[in-house]
């Protein structure tokens, strides 16, 4: 089998930078989301379309990013 | 346009498709996300786990010497195996896994340019089984801890200035503004940074799509921080994984002499009681 259609878009959630990647392994579209700075992984999620595992790692992305303490510096 | 000062420390992606499954040659996956690996990863890859696999899970720490054998002898590895490790979030805890086979001395273990998302990117094979493995008894040298920096040494050459002290996390965790990754559990009393370290991300040692950045771009990178050989180098970050990232780049694509990591990071230093702390975006006293 291979890794297919991979692809990755940044976009912004709760005020944050984040990318997203998404690839189909055979039926199963694969999904993670990850803060831009530094990179770290927020979520993973799979789908049967590239759309609904997307829509996971968004959706808890942003749950994950609103709840980030910003302070004064 | 110059080379990295040791590129044997580097595969390509091409380079691991063509020997994945050599008999002398084991490929590890390691991730921060460790259901990564059961997604999808190299045909013949076995994975490590950062949280359990890679680490001292009673104390905080990394793998005892006897730890580290066992762990390798279940891999089937022995002392004259090429161990080629990637990872996703470009290599970020395959650096970690890396950082400790050299400790432990093994003798050939390399970083899988551009991790994990280069290989995904060009939709190469991919495996969802798992290889058999035939266990060894691996034995590993002392631990040379000359490549890891602790508190007392981080504590000493920030009083004196006598390291260049490097913090790769986000500008936000630097100044104070954050004190974990976006949308990560806060696991520090205080934010901000060690007095007089510089702020040079992880990620920006990297192009779009993982690799590393040439030599030159690096040296530009490092040098216009500040960053050279006249002083010994410590990198940190907020639990030790990505200034793993860093000081690999600075030890084997760089070629500088003394570098260390610093993997107690903003987790134990971000949590002394009496630590001095510095906040804000730029170190005055840095250079």
């Amino acid at each position: 089998m291979k890794a297919e259609e991979f692809q990755e878009r940044r976009i912004e959630l709760a005020g944050w930078p984040v990318n997203v990647s998404s690839y189909r392994m055979g039926t199963v579209w694969h999904a993670k989301a990850d803060n831009v700075s530094p990179g770290a992984g927020l979520a993973r999620a799979s789908g049967e379309t590239r759309e609904a595992a997307e829509s996971s790692v968004t959706k808890r992305a942003e749950e994950l990013l609103g709840r980030t303490r910003r302070r004064p510096v | 346009m110059s080379e990295y000062a040791h590129p044997e420390a580097l595969v390509s992606t091409d380079w691991v498709a063509t020997h994945a499954t050599d008999p002398n040659v084991r490929v590890v996956e390691v991730d921060v996300d460790t259901k990564a690996y059961d997604e999808s990863h190299v045909p013949g890859a076995i994975a490590w786990a950062w949280n359990t696999q890679l680490c001292d899970t009673v104390r905080r720490d990394i793998l005892s010497k006897e730890q580290f054998e066992q762990l390798m002898s279940a891999s089937g590895v022995t002392p004259a195996t090429t161990l080629v490790i990637y990872g996703d979030n470009n290599n970020w805890f395959a650096a970690w896994a890396l950082w400790q086979a050299k400790i432990y001395g093994h003798a050939d273990v390399r970083l899988m340019n551009g991790g994990r998302k280069k290989w995904l990117s060009e939709g190469r094979d991919a495996a969802t089984d798992k290889p058999e493995v035939k266990a060894t008894q691996y034995q590993a040298k002392d631990p040379d801890f000359s490549l890891r920096a602790y508190l007392p040494q981080v504590t000493e050459a920030c009083a004196r200035r006598s390291s260049h002290m490097v913090d790769v996390r986000s500008p936000q965790e630097y100044s104070g503004e954050i004190l974990a990754p976006p949308g990560l559990p806060e696991t520090c009393q205080r934010g901000g940074h060690i007095p007089g370290a510089r702020s040079i991300p992880w990620g920006k040692a990297c192009n779009d799509d993982g690799t590393f950045k040439s030599a030159d771009e690096l040296r530009g990178l490092y040098g216009g921080e500040g960053i050279d050989d006249a002083k010994p180098v410590i990198a940190y970050c907020r639990i030790g994984e990505r200034s793993s990232h860093t000081w690999f780049v600075l030890k084997y694509l760089l070629g500088l002499r003394d570098v260390t990591n610093y993997d107690g990071s903003w987790t134990e230093w971000g949590n002394l009681v009496g630590a001095p702390v510095e906040k804000g975006a730029v170190s005055a006293a840095g250079r």
